[in-house]
């Protein structure tokens, strides 16, 4: 009965790992990538939903835009040119966390500017992404950033309900608070306790291997 | 004020903010900037010292570049939105010239070097001095102490999490935990004992 879910995954493999992206292989609990504003900034369900859209908005459309970028040119001047996308990008995007969250998008201070270096963009645009169909790249992309998503948020959840005693700013009259939370040690533990959760179920879902190739950091 | 004054006040402050970049406002410990790189290269075995040094030379050439461009920036309106397209544009310069330099120069593992600019130039921890630089409204000593100590602190603090990367990838450690999520724990141990060892207090 326990292995119902393994024995699931290991038949329709194919077709779920094209969804990896949103958990198993998640941007930042299992490649280890993108994880300042979520140690840093995810200090609250707010920040993590700003950041998090941001990094949606910025990543997707900047990876798409990426790959009409002509191959020929070197590499030097293509990983310019994403980053520079990134940045136009940026405009419109900070505009709009300024119009949905006037008073909390200064709470994110220098890391949503930084969105536009994320590994995402500099590195697997040219080392995943774009090796990949325009669609399956784009399916590709949008779980990956969703997976961002889920964790930003989820950490931001937990650190400030922890950490602050509230939900999205709604006092919740919990017994103690341990402030550390809200400091990037917080966001180190978290993490660190959802990185294990999630490499956890990984091994869970290949038979107790992990898969070494694609691990991020190990 | 004299011409030793004026070299002892520059480079005093440059030496100031180098240290505060390297400790109380260290990029990994205090702003995981740069975490993954540093995770990247000490799983990878690469030459930490070099890396370093290759971070800390684009950081402080981005830093001067951009402290001189900042007033024509900052007289336009909505400065603060096209601030990280200038930013990437100064990186983008240095980038090129670093590898055109490294193309030139006699070097023994010229590969490694170009691959860790590439790593390198567009890496959070470096637009992330620029703009911190920026926020804190440094002066000139500033931005190159701050880049200067940023390079220096990122080195530093991969170097410390290599030192105890084997011992967090052993099998004494649970599978679940070993490798990223036990390195994640203690890097955030060692945040904490920075921040008290320079002076913070928790509140009660």
């Amino acid at each position: 009965m326990e292995n119902v879910l393994r024995t699931y995954y290991q038949k329709h493999r194919e077709q779920i790992d094209r969804f990896d992206g949103l958990l198993v292989n998640n941007t930042v609990l299992e490649r280890g990538l993108v994880i300042a504003p979520v140690i840093v900034a995810a200090n609250t369900a707010q920040n993590g939903l700003i950041l998090g859209l941001s990094f949606i908005l910025i990543t997707f459309f900047g990876v798409l835009l990426a790959s009409f970028v002509p191959k020929k040119l070197p590499y030097a001047i293509r990983v310019i040119l994403y980053v520079v996308l990134a940045c136009l990008l940026y405009i419109p995007v900070s505009y709009l966390m300024n119009l949905m969250f006037p008073d909390s998008v200064y709470k994110v201070g220098i890391f949503l500017p930084l969105l536009v270096t994320n590994s995402l963009i500099v590195t697997k645009t040219e080392t995943r992404f774009l090796k990949m169909k325009r669609l399956n790249m784009m399916l590709d992309v949008f779980c990956h950033t969703v997976g961002f998503f889920l964790v930003i948020v989820t950490v931001g959840m937990l650190r400030e309900i922890f950490g602050n005693g509230s939900f999205f700013g709604n006092e919740l009259n919990m017994p103690g608070k341990i402030y550390a939370f809200m400091l990037p040690f917080g966001g180190f533990i978290v993490l660190g306790f959802l990185a294990a959760a999630v490499q956890r179920f990984r091994i869970y879902l290949h038979g107790g291997e992990t898969d070494q190739k694609k691990g991020g950091n190990r | 004020m004299t011409w030793l004054e004026f070299t002892t006040t520059f480079f005093g402050k440059m030496f100031l903010y180098a240290l505060i970049a390297m400790f109380t406002e260290n990029t990994i410990f205090s702003r995981a900037l740069g975490a993954s790189t540093s995770l990247w290269i000490i799983r990878k075995k690469y030459r930490i010292f070099a890396f370093g040094m290759i971070m800390t030379i684009i950081t402080t050439l981005s830093a001067v570049a951009v402290y001189y461009l900042l007033p024509y920036v900052q007289k336009l309106d909505s400065s603060s939105y096209i601030l990280p397209l200038v930013y990437i544009g100064v990186i983008a310069v240095v980038y090129i010239v670093m590898l055109f330099v490294t193309h030139r120069l006699p070097l023994k593992n010229k590969d490694m070097m170009l691959m860790f600019i590439h790593r390198c130039a567009f890496n959070c921890a470096v637009l992330g001095a620029l703009l911190l630089s920026t926020e804190y409204k440094l002066e000139l000593p500033g931005f190159i102490g701050f880049g200067i100590g940023t390079g220096f602190g990122f080195t530093l603090a991969t170097y410390l999490t290599y030192i105890a990367y084997g011992r967090l990838n052993s099998k004494a450690v649970p599978k679940a935990f070993r490798g990223f999520p036990i390195t994640l724990f203690y890097i955030g141990i060692l945040s904490l004992a920075i921040y008290g060892m320079i002076g913070h207090e928790l509140p009660v």
